[in-house]
C-alpha cells in the first residue's frame, strides 16, 4: 500500500453536493406506499379464499343465496349421515402409513448414497430426486399401468403364480405409492444434514476404536434425528392434503380421504351440498394448521441440536467391503419399482394401443395416442393453458415474492412479521380447498363474476398456492447479503426503494431466477386448485388427463403425461444453462 | 461546515440500556473518536447518528437541520442527512466496479455524467487508487478496499463523515500505515468526523477529542493527552494505558494540587489530584503501570521516603523493548513496566507524584492477569 498525499484543493472544486430529494405522495414516502401496498394485497390474496369457506361452512344454504341463516348444522351432518369420520381416520392411516414408509427408506438411501461407497451412487443419487419433477397424478398413472389389478407385472405375475400377494387399490398401497412421490422430500432432508454433518464426531468414536456400522448407528443415526422430524412432519402434511392418489387408487374401492371426499361431494354430485363441502374444507384446514404449527415450532427447536458448521469438510465414506453390494441393491431395486419402471410403462403406453405382459408391446406400436391428444382442439389448448400459466404465475409471484421477503426481512415495516406468516400461510390450504375458495369468492363478488373460469383465476389461485415455497426459495439467499451492504446504499442516499432497485436487485437476481424455476416447475404440474375454478376453455394438464383417466382412455393419459415431463424437461434443462452461463459471468 | 450537536439520547434494547442520556457536541473539522469496548454503545450512538438506528429519545443535529427530536417526533431517514459512512467490513456493493461503487451517490443525486467523471477521478485519486477504477472490490487487497469506501463516503463532500472502526480488518502494519494516512486526509480535507473504535492506539493518536463510554454512558470528552493525564475516573485510567488501582485513606490537606494519602496496605504518597478530597476521605488511588519504577533494595530507598512503596516481586515477562512485572504490595497485585531489569524479591516502588490519581471512593480494585515467569 502506498501512502497518498491528499490534494488540499479537491474538496474544493467538488463543492457540496445537497442530498437527493424523493417525492412524497400524500405526507408518506414510497417505501410506505409499496409496504403497505404489499402487505394488503398479501392478506387480500391469503384471505379470499378462506372466509367465503368460513362463512359457508356456518350458513344453511349455498352463498350466494339470500336470507342465510348461521348453523352448525353442516358440521353435525358431516359426521353424521355424510360419515367424515370414516375419512379422518382413513386420512391419518393414510398419512401415518406414508410417512412411516417415506422417513424409512429416505433415510436408508440417504445413508448408503451419501456415506457408503455405491458403484453409480452419483446417477442414483440423482434419479431419487426424479418424482420433484413428475406430477404425483403421473406417477400415480404409471403406478396403477404396472401393479394396478390389471397391470402390466400384476397380469405377468397371476400368469405365472396364479395369484398376485398384493392390492394397489388400498391403503397400504396408496401410502406405497404417495412415498415414492414424497421420498425426495426426506432424501433431501437427510442427506443435506449427512453431507454437513462434522467428522470429527465420527473420528473421535474411531479413535475410541468403534467399527463402521457402530459408527453408523451410535453416531450417524442420531445426529439425523431433526433432518429426519421436520422432513416426517412435511411428508405426513403433504400426504393429508394430496387428491391425485386417494381419488385414482381410493375412489374405485370407496376409500376417501380430505381432499377426495371434498372433491367428490363438491363436483361429482349433480347437486352438490355446498354447506357440506365447506364444513369438510375447514375442518380439513384445521387439522392441517394444527400441523403446521407443530412443525414450525419443531424447526426451531431443531435448528438449536443440528450440528452443522459452516465449513463443511468432506466426510468419510465408510469402506464397508462386500456389504456395499447390498446397498447397492438396495437403491437400484428400490429405484426400479419406485419410479423407473411405472415412469418407463407409462411411456410405453403411450406409444402402444395396449400394455400387456401377454402380447410383445413392441408390436403394437402407435402413435395412435399423441395423435388423439393433438387432434382435439380442448386438449391441446390444456397444454397452452398449462404453460402460459406456469410462465405468468411463476414470474409474477416471484417478483411479488421477492419484496414481500425483503419488506418481511430488510425494512422496518411494522407489520413485516404478520406479512411474513401471511404469505407463508397458504401451506396449510390445500389446492382443492384454494380452488373452492376463490371459486366462491369470485362468485361473490359481483364485480369479479368474470373472472371466474378465466386464466386469470387459475394464475391467481396457483400463485397464492406456492406463494410458500417461493418464500422458502428466495428469503435464504437475500440473508446471505450482509445488511451492511443495504446500510452503506442508505448512508450514500438511496431510500428504501432505491436500495432495493439499484443494489439489492442485481445480487439477489440468482436466488430470484432459482425460485422462478422452482415455480415453473411447479405449476406445471399443478392441477388441484383448477378443478374447481376451471371451464371448458381453461383446463390444464392435469386436469385433462383426469377427465381422460376417468372416461377410461388411457392411452392419451399416458401421451398427455409424456408431454408434461418433456415440457419439465426441456425447461429445466434450458433454465440449468441460461443459469449456468450466469454464474459464470 | 456546520456542528454536529447530540442531546440527551437514550435507547433501550428489550432489557439493556444500549444508550443512557449521551450529550456532545462535534466542533466543525473537528475529529471526534468514541471509544470503549464492546457493547459500550459506541456503535449505538454512530448508527442514531446516521439514521440507521432510531433512538428512543434525545435529539441529533446538524448546524439547522434537525435529524432527530423525540420532542417533535421528527426523525429523518439516512438518505435524508447527506452523511458519508464508512462500515467495518467496507460493504462495497461487490457486483459493480470502483468506479460504479463511486459513481452510484452521484447518480442518486442526479450529478452530471461528465462531472460525475470529473469527482470520480478526484475522490480515488485523493485515496491514490485512480488506477483501480475498473477493478472488482474483491480484485483489490483490503487496505485497498477500506480506501475505496472512504472514496466513496467522501465523493459527493458530505456534511459529517461516520466511520465505524474502519481499520479493524487490516492486519497490524497496514493498520499503523492507515491510521496515519487516514489522519492526513482528514485534516486536509477538514471534514468533521465522528470515528468508533475499541483500540486506545488509535483513538488518541487520531482524535481532536474523544469520548470514553461504558455501558451506555460517556465517562469523560476530552483531549487525548487530558483523558490520559488526568482521568476523571477509575475505568477511563484503566481502559486508557495500564493502571494499578489501591485503597487509601487522604491524610493532611492538599497544596497546590497534592494531596497525601495512605495506602490501605502500608505506605504514603504524595500525588496529583485535580480535586479536593477531605482529611480522612476514602479514595481510590490509581497508579499508572509504565510510570512506577521497580527498584533493588538500596541504601537511599527506605519506608521513610516520600512515594516508596515495598513490595514483593511475583512474576516478570519479558516483552521485548521492556520488562513487565508482576507484585505485592501489601495485600495489593501491582502491575508496573520498567526497561531494566530486577532480580530481588524484595523491591521498592518509587511513584512519579504525577503518575497516580485519586478518585473518591473505594472502587473495586481492577487487575489483568500477567502471563510471565514466578520470581
Amino acid at each position: 500500500m502506498t501512502t497518498t498525499k491528499p490534494s488540499p484543493t479537491a474538496r474544493d472544486s467538488a463543492g457540496s453536493l445537497p442530498p437527493p430529494r424523493y417525492r412524497r405522495l400524500w405526507g408518506h414516502g414510497k417505501e410506505t406506499w409499496i409496504q403497505y401496498g404489499v402487505f394488503v394485497a398479501i392478506v387480500v390474496l391469503v384471505l379470499a379464499p378462506l372466509v367465503p369457506t368460513l362463512w359457508q361452512s356456518l350458513i344453511d344454504r349455498p352463498l350466494y343465496a339470500s336470507g342465510p341463516v348461521l348453523t352448525w348444522q353442516n358440521f353435525v351432518h358431516l359426521f353424521t349421515q355424510a360419515g367424515f369420520g370414516r375419512v379422518v381416520l382413513n386420512s391419518l392411516a393414510f398419512a401415518a402409513l406414508t410417512t412411516v414408509i417415506a422417513v424409512v427408506l429416505s433415510v436408508l438411501l440417504a445413508v448408503v448414497l451419501i456415506r457408503t461407497r455405491v458403484p453409480g451412487g452419483r446417477v442414483m443419487g440423482s434419479m431419487l430426486l426424479w418424482p420433484i419433477y413428475i406430477s404425483p397424478l403421473v406417477l400415480a398413472f404409471g403406478w396403477i399401468i404396472v401393479y394396478g389389478p390389471a397391470g402390466f407385472i400384476s397380469v405377468g405375475f397371476r400368469q405365472i403364480f396364479g395369484g398376485i400377494p398384493w392390492n394397489l387399490y388400498s391403503i397400504p398401497g396408496m401410502a406405497l405409492t404417495e412415498a415414492v412421490a414424497l421420498i425426495p422430500i426426506g432424501y433431501l432432508y437427510c442427506s443435506g444434514a449427512l453431507r454437513l454433518s462434522d467428522p470429527s464426531l465420527e473420528n473421535a468414536a474411531r479413535t475410541c476404536g468403534a467399527g463402521p456400522l457402530r459408527i453408523l448407528v451410535t453416531i450417524v443415526l442420531p445426529m439425523l434425528r431433526p433432518p429426519i422430524l421436520y422432513s416426517a412432519l412435511l411428508i405426513f402434511s403433504t400426504s393429508l392434503e394430496t387428491l391425485s392418489v386417494p381419488l385414482l387408487f381410493g375412489r374405485p374401492v370407496g376409500i376417501d380421504l380430505f381432499a377426495s371426499f371434498i372433491y367428490i361431494n363438491g363436483l361429482a354430485q349433480s347437486n352438490p351440498d355446498y354447506g357440506l363441502v365447506a364444513a369438510a374444507s375447514v375442518f380439513t384446514l384445521a387439522v392441517m394448521a394444527v400441523l403446521v404449527t407443530v412443525q414450525a415450532l419443531s424447526l426451531r427447536n431443531a435448528q438449536r441440536f443440528v450440528a452443522v458448521r459452516g465449513k463443511a469438510s468432506r466426510p468419510r465414506l465408510f469402506e464397508l467391503g462386500r456389504l456395499r453390494w447390498l446397498g447397492f441393491a438396495f437403491v437400484f431395486v428400490y429405484l426400479l419399482l419406485g419410479p423407473v419402471i411405472p415412469l418407463l410403462a407409462l411411456l410405453l403406453r403411450a406409444f402402444t394401443q395396449i400394455l400387456t405382459p401377454l402380447v410383445n408391446p413392441f408390436s403394437l406400436l402407435t402413435l395412435d395416442n399423441f395423435t388423439l391428444v393433438f387432434s382435439y382442439h380442448a386438449y391441446v389448448q390444456s397444454i397452452y393453458n398449462s404453460i402460459i400459466i406456469a410462465l405468468i404465475g411463476a414470474v409474477a409471484t416471484t417478483l411479488l415474492i421477492s419484496v414481500v421477503v425483503l419488506v418481511a426481512r430488510r425494512s422496518g415495516f411494522r407489520f413485516r412479521r404478520s406479512l411474513e406468516f401471511t404469505s407463508l400461510a397458504p401451506q396449510v390450504v390445500p389446492g382443492i380447498i384454494l380452488g373452492i375458495g376463490f371459486f366462491w369468492a369470485f362468485a361473490l363478488i359481483g364485480p369479479l363474476n368474470w373472472i371466474n373460469g378465466t386464466l386469470l383465476a387459475l394464475i391467481i389461485a396457483f400463485s397464492v398456492r406456492s406463494m410458500p415455497a417461493a418464500f422458502g426459495a428466495i428469503a435464504p439467499i437475500v440473508m446471505q447479503i450482509g445488511d451492511e451492504l443495504d446500510q452503506a446504499a442508505r448512508s450514500l442516499g438511496a431510500d428504501w426503494w432505491r436500495t432495493f432497485s439499484r443494489i439489492l436487485f442485481k445480487l439477489i437476481m440468482p436466488g430470484m431466477l432459482a425460485a422462478f424455476v422452482l415455480l415453473f416447475v411447479q405449476m406445471i404440474k399443478e392441477f388441484t386448485p383448477a378443478v374447481f375454478l376451471a371451464n371448458a376453455n381453461s383446463q390444464v394438464i392435469g386436469t385433462t388427463m383426469l377427465q381422460l383417466w376417468l372416461n377410461g382412455n388411457t392411452g392419451a393419459v399416458a401421451a398427455l403425461s409424456c408431454v408434461q415431463i418433456a415440457i419439465t424437461a426441456v425447461f429445466v434443462f434450458i433454465a440449468g444453462k441460461v443459469l449456468k452461463v450466469r454464474s459464470n459471468a | 461546515m456546520p456542528d454536529l450537536v447530540v442531546q440527551g439520547l437514550s435507547k433501550r434494547f428489550g432489557e439493556a440500556q444500549a444508550l443512557d442520556d449521551i450529550s456532545f457536541t462535534v466542533q466543525d473539522g473537528e475529529f471526534f473518536t468514541l471509544l470503549g469496548p464492546s457493547g459500550c454503545g459506541k456503535s449505538t450512538t454512530l448508527m442514531s447518528v446516521a439514521g440507521l438506528e432510531r433512538p428512543d429519545s434525545g435529539s441529533i443535529r446538524v448546524g439547522d437541520e434537525v435529524f432527530f427530536d423525540s420532542d417533535s417526533g421528527r426523525f429523518l431517514t439516512p438518505e435524508q442527512r447527506n452523511l458519508g459512512m464508512v462500515f467495518q467490513s467496507y460493504a462495497l456493493w461487490p457486483h459493480m466496479t470502483v468506479e460504479a461503487n463511486l459513481a452510484m451517490p452521484l447518480k442518486l443525486r442526479k450529478v452530471k455524467k461528465s462531472r460525475q467523471t470529473s469527482l470520480i477521478d478526484d475522490a480515488l485519486d485523493q485515496v491514490g487508487l485512480l488506477p483501480y477504477k475498473k477493478r472488482y472490490p474483491h480484485q483489490l487487497s483490503g487496505g485497498q478496499q477500506q480506501r475505496v469506501a472512504l472514496a466513496r463516503a467522501l465523493v459527493y463532500s458530505p456534511t459529517v463523515l461516520l466511520l465505524d472502526e474502519p481499520l479493524s480488518n487490516l492486519d497490524a502494519k497496514l493498520r499503523d500505515r492507515a491510521r496515519a494516512w487516514l489522519k492526513d486526509l482528514q485534516s486536509s480535507i477538514g471534514i468533521t468526523t465522528v470515528y468508533v473504535t475499541h483500540d486506545q492506539l488509535e483513538a488518541l493518536s487520531l482524535s481532536d477529542r474523544l469520548a470514553v463510554m461504558e455501558d451506555g454512558h460517556m465517562l469523560q470528552v476530552a483531549s487525548p493527552k487530558d483523558v490520559y493525564n488526568a482521568p476523571t475516573n477509575a475505568s477511563v485510567a484503566d481502559f486508557i494505558g495500564r493502571c494499578s488501582f489501591f485503597e487509601a485513606t487522604v491524610r493532611g490537606g492538599e497544596s497546590d494540587g497534592v494531596a497525601t494519602v495512605e495506602l490501605a496496605g502500608g505506605g504514603t504518597l504524595r500525588v496529583t489530584s485535580h480535586e479536593t478530597h477531605p482529611d480522612g476521605a476514602a479514595v481510590t488511588v490509581g497508579i499508572r503501570s509504565e510510570r512506577m519504577e521497580v527498584v533493588p533494595p538500596r541504601a537511599d530507598v527506605g519506608a521513610e521516603s516520600v512515594n516508596a512503596i515495598p513490595a514483593e516481586l511475583k512474576k516478570v515477562a519479558f516483552v521485548g523493548a521492556r520488562y513487565e512485572y508482576e507484585l505485592v504490595a501489601g495485600d495489593q497485585l501491582v502491575f508496573a513496566e520498567s526497561d531494566a531489569e530486577v532480580t530481588d524479591r524484595q523491591v521498592w516502588l518509587i511513584v512519579p507524584t504525577d503518575a497516580a490519581y485519586v478518585f473518591s471512593g473505594a472502587a473495586a480494585a481492577r487487575s489483568r492477569e500477567l502471563g510471565g515467569v514466578e520470581v
